[in-house]
C-alpha cells in the first residue's frame, strides 16, 4: 500500500510504500532485471533483444499514476492523499558492467536530451508538480540493482529542499533583482579556490557551504531554470562536464566512487518564465570522507538537520581540481 | 532523437529512444522491432514551496 501522509510539524509530505520491501535485492548478472531479454533467457523488464536508452515506470513504485486509496483515514491535520505520481527507471546502456563515468560523451549527451524529454513529459500532466532527476550509485547508497541506471520521481508536491531553495531564490530576487545561484557563482568564480572544472557553459565547484567533503555542485553560467532552456551547445557541454566530474571521482582514489546525483530545475506548474529567478544546477553528494571513512548522517544532521563537514571546500576542491578526469 | 512507446503486460509503459547516427546495426534493428509508433522528440547535436493542500488531485494529464 501506499499513500501521502502529511507532516504537519515539519510541514512536508512523507511517502508511505510498503511494497517497497519486496524488491528485488542485488539479482546475480545472469537474472539482471535491467538488461535486454536474451532469446530463450529469462524475462526481464526490457522485451528486446537490445536497446540504446530506455526508461519505464518502475515496478515497485513509490508513487503511482493510479494509486490505491489510502489504507489509513487522515484528519484534518494530519490528512492523507493519494500518492499519485509517476517512478521511472532509467536504463543508461544495456551493458550491466560499466557505469556513466565510462560512457562516452556522445552517450551522456543523449541521456541529456532523454533527461530534457522526460522533463517535459512527465511535466505535462496536471497531478504533477516537481520532476525530480537522480541517480543513486553504490551499494553504500543503497542501491539494489548494479546495473547503471537512474530514476526519475514526478511528484504531486514541490519536494522540502527544492520548496526551501525556490523560496530563498525568489526572497534574493525581490531583494537584489539577481537570482540567487547566479551570484553564488560569480562568487565562487571569484574565489576560485572551491572551483573543480568548467567549461564555456558550467562550472564544477565543492561550494562553499558544502555539506559532504567531496560534493561538487554543477551551475550553468546562464540563467536556465530547466533542462528544456539549454541549447545544443549547452546540453554538450552540461554531457562533457558530468563526465568531468564523475572520472575525477573515480580517479580520486582509482576506485568507482558511490554518489548520489541529483537535478534540481524549476517546478513543472508553470514554464521558465515563471521561475527566472531559478537556475538549474546538478549536485553530487559522494559518501565517503577518506579512501576508507563513510560519511553518515548521524544525531545532529538527521534529527536536527545541521550538517557537519569534517573538511574545507577549499581543500577538497583542490584535491579534485588536481585529479586528472581521464 | 526518436522514441516508441509500449505498454507492458500490466499496465506499465516503457519507452525506447534511439539514436540515429550513433546507434550500431543491432540496435537500430531491435528500435525498428518494436511494434509501436516513431515519436520524434529531438535531435542530438542540432539546435533546437512545499505546500499541503497542492498534492495530486487531478488524474489527466494535460496532453
Amino acid at each position: 500500500m501506499s499513500e501521502l501522509r502529511w507532516n504537519p510539524v515539519l510541514e512536508e509530505w512523507v511517502i508511505t510504500a510498503t511494497h517497497r520491501q519486496d524488491r528485488t535485492f542485488f539479482p546475480p548478472p545472469d537474472y539482471d532485471p535491467l538488461a535486454p531479454t536474451k532469446p530463450g533467457g529469462f524475462p526481464t523488464e526490457i522485451p528486446s533483444k537490445t536497446y540504446e536508452i530506455v526508461t519505464f515506470e518502475n515496478k515497485f513504485p513509490s508513487l503511482r499514476r493510479e494509486p490505491p486509496e489510502p489504507a489509513v483515514e487522515g484528519t484534518e491535520g494530519m490528512p492523507v492523499e493519494p500518492a499519485q505520481g509517476i517512478c521511472e527507471v532509467l536504463c543508461y546502456t544495456p551493458e550491466y558492467d560499466t557505469e556513466l563515468a565510462r560512457l562516452p560523451v556522445r552517450k551522456v549527451e543523449e541521456l541529456v536530451y532523454v533527461w530534457t524529454d522526460r522533463f517535459e513529459e512527465l511535466s505535462a500532466h496536471e497531478y504533477v508538480r516537481y520532476v525530480y532527476i537522480f541517480e543513486n550509485k553504490g551499494k553504500e547508497i543503497g542501491v539494489t540493482l548494479a546495473h547503471p541506471h537512474g530514476q526519475i520521481y514526478a511528484y504531486p508536491f514541490i519536494p522540502p529542499i527544492p520548496a526551501r531553495e525556490l523560496a530563498a531564490a525568489k526572497r534574493h530576487f525581490e531583494r537584489t533583482g539577481r537570482d540567487l545561484l547566479g551570484d553564488v557563482l560569480a562568487e565562487e568564480l571569484k574565489d576560485g579556490r572551491r572551483v573543480v572544472a568548467e567549461n564555456a557553459h558550467f562550472v564544477a565547484v565543492v561550494p562553499f557551504f558544502a555539506r559532504y567533503p567531496y560534493e561538487v555542485h554543477i551551475l550553468p553560467r546562464a540563467l536556465r531554470p530547466a533542462l528544456p532552456d539549454f541549447d545544443a551547445g549547452e546540453k554538450h557541454a552540461l554531457a562533457a562536464i558530468l563526465k568531468g566530474v564523475m572520472e575525477k571521482y573515480n580517479n580520486l582514489w582509482n576506485r568507482s566512487m558511490p554518489y548520489i546525483m541529483l537535478m534540481h530545475q524549476r517546478p513543472s506548474d508553470g514554464d521558465s518564465a515563471v521561475y527566472d529567478y531559478y537556475r538549474f544546477h546538478v549536485e553530487f553528494y559522494p559518501p565517503y570522507r577518506t579512501p576508507d571513512k563513510l560519511k553518515y548522517l548521524a544525531g545532529s544532521e538527521a534529527g536536527a538537520g545541521a550538517f557537519i563537514n569534517d573538511t574545507h571546500a577549499e581543500a577538497t576542491a583542490q584535491t579534485l581540481r588536481e585529479t586528472p578526469p581521464h | 532523437m526518436e522514441k516508441k512507446r509500449i505498454l507492458k503486460e500490466d499496465g506499465r509503459y516503457l519507452l525506447y529512444y534511439h539514436f540515429p547516427e550513433s546507434a550500431t546495426p543491432e540496435q537500430t534493428k531491435a528500435f525498428e522491432a518494436v511494434p509501436a509508433p516513431v515519436i520524434v522528440s529531438g535531435e542530438v547535436g542540432a539546435n533546437t514551496a512545499a505546500s499541503a493542500p497542492r498534492a495530486g488531485k487531478e488524474r489527466e494529464p494535460r496532453v
